[in-house]
């Protein structure tokens, strides 16, 4: 027995628009689900800076953090994602390339780096792959 | 009131817990003691690395477990790219 049915083309267009329902819904759930978490991120990260490197971040997009071993050394973390620059007595010596193993919400990135920093500075170099910073007018 | 954080793709996850809960044994608190202490030994097994941190304190890596902390961070694998 042939048990192969044809669909009308009314059962497609309701099937049509069940699917875009579904995918609506996921995708509404998905952004709020992103904006939810990032929100909190930002709230987590804010409760550990003082004012002052609050305002840093808010206002400069980046945090700098100083290094607990180093004298004249600091970190400077970009908020919104990429390399973190190494500055020695205020020059710029090195830009880092490291991050999390899985992706985290961009301000929970910025905390990683702070404490990985602060806690533990000798390992946070060891992993990070380090690049020149090229002069100004540099070829 | 004490809490560890989780930084993971899955977004927020906090315990909290209560000092004097725990050392009066509330059963609560020692469940959250618990949790914290679980999720503590994944991270590690992970590769991860836990923090000891306050506003305007100094931060700790801890390789143990350590419930009188104020605030622990545990945050997944670093890797250089």
């Amino acid at each position: 027995m042939d048990v192969r049915q044809t669909a009308s083309e009314g059962e497609l267009a309701t099937l049509a628009t069940l699917l875009e329902r579904v995918v609506f819904e996921l995708d509404t759930s998905l952004a709020s689900d992103c904006q939810a978490t990032s929100g909190l991120a930002t709230a987590r990260l804010r409760s550990f800076l003082t004012d002052r490197e609050w305002a840093q971040l808010s206002q400069h997009g980046c945090l700098d953090v100083a290094s607990p071993s180093v004298h004249g050394r600091r970190y400077r973390v970009p908020r919104a994602g990429g390399m973190v620059t190494l500055y020695q007595h205020d020059r710029p010596l090195l830009r880092l390339c490291v991050g999390p193993s899985e992706p985290l919400p961009r301000d929970d990135v910025v905390l990683l780096h702070l404490v990985s920093i602060r806690g533990d500075e000798q390992r946070y170099l060891e992993t990070a792959n380090p690049f020149p910073v090229r002069a100004r007018g540099a070829r | 009131m004490s809490s560890l954080h989780v930084l993971s793709r899955a977004g927020d996850h906090q315990v909290v817990w209560d000092p004097a809960a725990v050392a009066a044994c509330d059963p609560e608190a020692v469940a959250a003691i618990q949790e914290a202490e679980h999720l503590f030994a994944d991270l590690r097994a992970r590769g991860g690395t836990a923090f000891a941190l306050g506003p305007g304190q100094r931060t700790t890596r801890l390789d143990h477990f350590d419930p009188s902390f104020n605030e622990i961070v545990l945050v997944p694998r670093i890797i250089g790219g």
